[in-house]
């Protein structure tokens, strides 16, 4: 028994020493980290960098910003919400009917595959520089993209898309996110789907499952549930965290309120202006972080048992 | 028009899946099934062609004379001659800046291979450990990882930019680079690692070690060999993701941009400077072939062994 406790602590000791560099590296930058915004939340930024406690008065002033004549803190939430949504539902319904395609080796489908990969291979900044360049267009230069259905008169001569205007900011982010957001899907969906065993189907033919809604629902989605359930709770998780195209297609900083989010505002405030970053914001931005992840971390939990629930039950 | 009704029977008959079975009678969810899939194929169809015209256009006009759009509107129409100016003039936007497209190729391979290696280096050596013994505080690395996973802790980039302003960590390449392997016992790194471990079987380190092997040979030349084509694909995975980035080069290393975070700049400022959308797709062009390459050369192993499974902490 001793030695077996002695074995065991020796064993403790060289795994560890396997990975005491990025052991450390944890320890400063995400325990520290993590308390000191707890601490930011509660103080104020002083111009010479140091800081003092303000009490609530930072969760005041996030509070403040949700009503649209103090700021953008009420759009930044809901926009993000809804952009989720819409891109998880749609997404979803997409990648999943489109990666059945693929893994039916569908007429060209090898090919077609192979082409909606181009922006994992190009990034996704190049691609999403490219689509502004391609729609968006000005009175002396039309926008490619109006040339092209001016062409095949799907828009009037004399007609102008406005993709980016206020009104039609969030169509077009949503567009951009969903069209263009199938690559990994379509890269890791088909080949999950790959790993169900062919026997099965076979089975499941003789048993009457035939058609694409039988199998979809019978077999393959509750094969590779926990593949989707993955990408879906991780992507809820970063709900408030990510970013969208909202750097590229609005590079000056003018994001129209119809679109812009959490993550855009929790990105914008750490980028440098006129040379420095303004700190004076800090607080508030802390005071934001924590009320969200007090938030959004039970939902997220929540929100993964919910799908573990809703999915086939091992036994 | 008989013929053509054939044809269009036949391009039908393509679409519909291969391995399917005869059956005696169709019910209307077998219809409505099979129109739906008729449809798809038309939005992958639509999907395909839609994600290869924007680089064709890329392509096409970053070799036009921008005189060219004026008498010809065809967008898709090939450049009557090759300039190559407007790829000259991408390099001579630079020399506006502190920084030139050399430096930033520099910045580029050097983000994109030694911190993607440090990174999965030690994601490796967790994966491993955590895989493979059980020491004290094992299965705790373990479902905390997990947690980091699906934990949003929102905004805690303020505290972290003023804990590395004070490291000396902000805007330092290479404090930037050393500082990057942190926690690699999370993440969908680890995970793949993970499970490429537990699908060793013990037997060889059990023989290693009557042999008078350590845990330090048995990891380092029995284990390691053994994961190399995974790590090879995280690596390829990680480096095209680095090459890519560029938010993380605005927030923290802005003195120091990448390949991508400069085509970024360029974009932003070419108006300003007087540069067209010619010049400007002459800068894309330049940035996406390194990924375009190692893309294609390595598409078949990404796409075989990249599988995700679930989150069971």
């Amino acid at each position: 028994m001793k030695g077996s406790t002695k074995r065991k602590w020796k064993e403790s000791l060289q795994c560890y020493s396997l990975v005491l560099y990025s052991l450390i590296l944890f320890c400063i930058f995400f325990f520290t980290t993590n308390i000191s915004s707890i601490l930011l939340a509660f103080q104020k930024v002083n111009p010479d960098g140091s800081t003092s406690l303000v009490g609530w008065s930072n969760f005041k002033e996030f509070f403040q910003q949700f009503s649209a004549d103090k700021g953008m803190m009420g759009y930044a939430v809901k926009n993000a919400l809804i952009i989720y949504v819409v891109t998880f539902v749609v997404g979803f319904i997409m990648q999943i009917s489109l990666s059945y395609l693929i893994f039916k080796e569908c007429y060209m489908g090898k090919l077609m595959r192979g082409l909606t990969m181009i922006p994992s291979m190009m990034s996704g900044l190049i691609v999403s520089l490219i689509f502004f360049r391609f729609v968006n267009g000005t009175a002396l230069s039309p926008a490619p993209i109006e040339s092209l259905f001016k062409h095949f008169h799907f828009i009037d001569q004399d007609a102008t898309l406005n993709l980016f205007s206020e009104k039609n900011a969030m169509k077009t982010v949503l567009f951009y996110l969903i069209w263009f957001g199938n690559a990994n899907g379509l890269m890791m969906i088909p080949t999950a789907m790959n790993g169900v065993n062919s026997e099965i189907f076979e089975s499941a033919q003789i048993d009457g499952c035939v058609n694409m809604f039988q199998e979809l629902f019978h077999i393959i989605i509750p094969l590779i549930y926990p593949t989707l359930t993955t990408f879906w709770v991780t992507s809820f998780a970063g709900v408030f965290m990510s970013v969208g195209p909202l750097f590229e297609f609005w590079p000056n900083g003018d994001v129209p309120k119809t679109v812009y989010t959490m993550g855009y505002y929790l990105t914008s405030k750490l980028t440098q202006t006129n040379g420095a970053v303004d700190q004076s914001a800090f607080g508030v931005y802390a005071a934001a972080g924590l009320v969200l992840t007090l938030i959004w971390g039970p939902a997220t939990f929540l929100f993964k048992w919910f799908v573990e629930k809703l999915g086939p039950q091992e036994e | 028009m008989q013929n053509s009704k054939n044809t269009w029977l036949s391009v039908l008959k393509k679409l519909l899946p291969k391995k399917r079975m005869k059956q005696q009678k169709y019910t209307a969810t077998d219809i409505f099934a099979k129109v739906l899939y008729i449809l798809a194929w038309f939005v992958l169809l639509l999907l395909a062609v839609s994600m290869l015209l924007m680089p064709v256009w890329m392509l096409l006009n970053a070799f036009k004379d921008p005189i060219e759009d004026m008498y010809n509107t065809n967008i898709f129409a090939l450049p009557q001659t090759l300039r190559w100016k407007n790829f000259k003039a991408v390099f001579t936007f630079f020399e506006y800046f502190d920084f030139d497209i050399v430096n930033m190729l520099i910045v580029s391979v050097l983000m994109s291979t030694v911190k993607p290696f440090l990174s999965i280096f030690f994601t490796t050596c967790w994966a491993y450990i955590i895989a493979k013994y059980n020491f004290f505080g094992a299965k705790f690395w373990y479902s905390f990882g997990i947690i980091l996973m699906i934990l949003p802790v929102v905004g805690t980039g303020a505290a972290a930019m003023r804990i590395n302003v004070k490291l000396g960590i902000y805007d330092n390449l290479f404090m930037n680079i050393i500082t990057g392997p942190s926690g690699g016992f999370s993440g969908m790194n680890f995970l793949i690692m993970y499970a490429a471990f537990k699908a060793l079987p013990w037997d060889y380190a059990e023989s290693v070690s009557i042999e008078g092997g350590g845990f330090y040979t048995i990891f380092f030349k029995i284990y390691l060999p053994m994961v190399l084509p995974n790590i090879m694909v995280l690596m390829v995975l990680a480096f095209m993701s680095a090459w890519n980035e560029w938010q993380g080069y605005m927030i923290w290393l802005p003195s120091y941009p990448n390949i991508a975070y400069g085509m970024y700049l360029f974009n932003q400022k070419a108006n300003a400077l007087s540069y067209g959308t010619k010049e400007v797709l002459a800068g894309f062009t330049i940035a996406a072939i390194p990924t375009v390459i190692i893309y294609l050369s390595t598409q078949k192993i990404i796409t075989s062994k990249f599988v995700v499974g679930g989150l069971k902490g």
